[in-house]
């Protein structure tokens, strides 16, 4: 992972507001997997869902269909997609990889709720904590094993957003 | 946390085996009942009604108990720790913590294996980086399915008393073992490292969000205070 800089100034405090008063889609357990996604999945995504099953509660996924806003990173200047997890006390992403089917592009993890002990992202052997909200990093090695936990107290934020271009 | 060394060779693997094959506590909804978990009586309603949730089923403990004879033992202790099964219990303010941050203190969250759960002591043969000279030393082990996890906690010691808090690792790292202390993360460790706290008052967790079981043997030593003998 790259740390680019912090865009603290970029988020907007009602997009936090908006967030934290939307449920989303509780993933994987309503997230409906067609034959065609299982196809796309990674062996390790496979694994995870053999192991923890696809009714577990990982997080909330709250994509732009169900938040009233639109962003517009000021990092990018290409298409994009983009979506925040919402991870409760207690929730947890297991490791996995997400494989090259996933990631053409950059993906870029962006905090917004500052760093509390129990809030952390494991990319490999590393484990990113102690960040701001609006600390921006790159990742795009598709094979990477990461995975998110929050075993604090406070409700964790993070915005993802993809690009599909060529890696930078 | 301060890395003290390697200390695999001092792990028998009879007792790794026990440890790896006994299911242990469910942790913390065993942990709720205190005391009552280590009396015959009271641990069997664990299996019954695993979860003591109505008034009706309480007061049916209770009338089972003094049907009991009153100077049996183990009843005598059963009847001084029921009211860990009494659902209208006021839980203390850890679990009062965990609760309204989320969690569910009924939940397994982890398994608990204590000295009385385990057929050997390691103290019989002290670990040799373990200063336990006129010290109390408490020692468990902690299992972790995946999907199981600690919440972040700091562990009550008394600021008095000088207390010394290890952690050790029974099972080779798996991406997803993870151990937090405060900031800092512990992976790609090898089985029978032992890492000491360096602020015993810090706050600490751990999950395993990998696919293999993790076990972690945790030991502390302390001076106990005076008028108090070292066990």
């Amino acid at each position: 992972m790259r740390f680019l800089g912090n865009y603290q100034e970029w988020i907007k405090p009602e997009w936090i507001e908006k967030i934290l008063n939307t449920e989303g889609c509780v993933a994987p357990r309503d997230v409906n997997f067609s034959d065609e996604g299982r196809k796309a999945m990674h062996e390790t995504e496979r694994r995870m869902y053999e192991v923890y099953g696809t009714n577990g509660e990982f997080f909330n996924l709250l994509e732009s269909n169900v938040l009233d806003f639109d962003i517009n990173p000021p990092w990018i200047n290409e298409e994009f997609h983009w979506w925040v997890t919402k991870m409760k006390p207690g929730q947890f992403i297991p490791v996995h990889s997400d494989g090259p089917k996933h990631m053409t592009g950059n993906r870029y993890w962006m905090p917004l709720t500052d760093w509390v002990p129990g809030h952390i992202f494991i990319y490999e052997d590393q484990s990113v904590s102690n960040y701001k909200a609006g600390d921006l990093w790159v990742y795009n090695e598709a094979m990477a094993m990461h995975g998110a936990i929050n075993i604090g107290h406070t409700t964790r934020l993070v915005l993802q957003v993809s690009t599909f271009g060529e890696h930078t | 946390m301060k890395y003290i060394g390697n200390f695999a060779s001092w792990i028998k693997p009879e007792w790794m085996e026990e440890v790896m094959s006994k299911p242990g506590f469910d942790m913390p909804k065993h942990s709720i009942r205190n005391e009552a978990r280590f009396n015959p009586i009271l641990k069997s309603y664990f299996e019954e009604v695993d979860r003591v949730t109505t008034q009706e089923e309480f007061d049916q403990i209770i009338k089972n108990l003094d049907q009991m004879d009153p100077n049996d033992k183990t009843v005598i202790h059963a009847k001084l720790h029921v009211d860990y099964l009494d659902p209208k219990r006021i839980l203390d303010d850890e679990y009062a913590m965990y609760e309204n941050a989320g969690y569910d203190v009924w939940a397994t969250h982890f398994k608990l294996l204590e000295k009385f759960d385990v057929s050997f002591d390691i103290l019989k043969n002290p670990p040799p980086f373990l200063d336990y000279k006129d010290k109390h030393i408490t020692w468990w082990f902690s299992k972790m399915n995946p999907g199981h996890l600690m919440p972040m906690h700091i562990d009550r010691a008394s600021p008095e008393v000088e207390v010394h808090k290890y952690w050790m690792p029974w099972t080779e790292y798996q991406p997803g073992h993870i151990f937090i202390c405060e900031d800092q993360a512990i992976t790609n460790y090898k089985l029978g490292d032992v890492w000491m706290f360096e602020k015993p008052g810090s706050w600490h967790g751990a999950i395993n969000i990998g696919y293999t079981p993790r076990a972690v043997l945790q030991m502390t030593d302390y001076k106990p205070s005076r008028n108090v003998d070292a066990v």
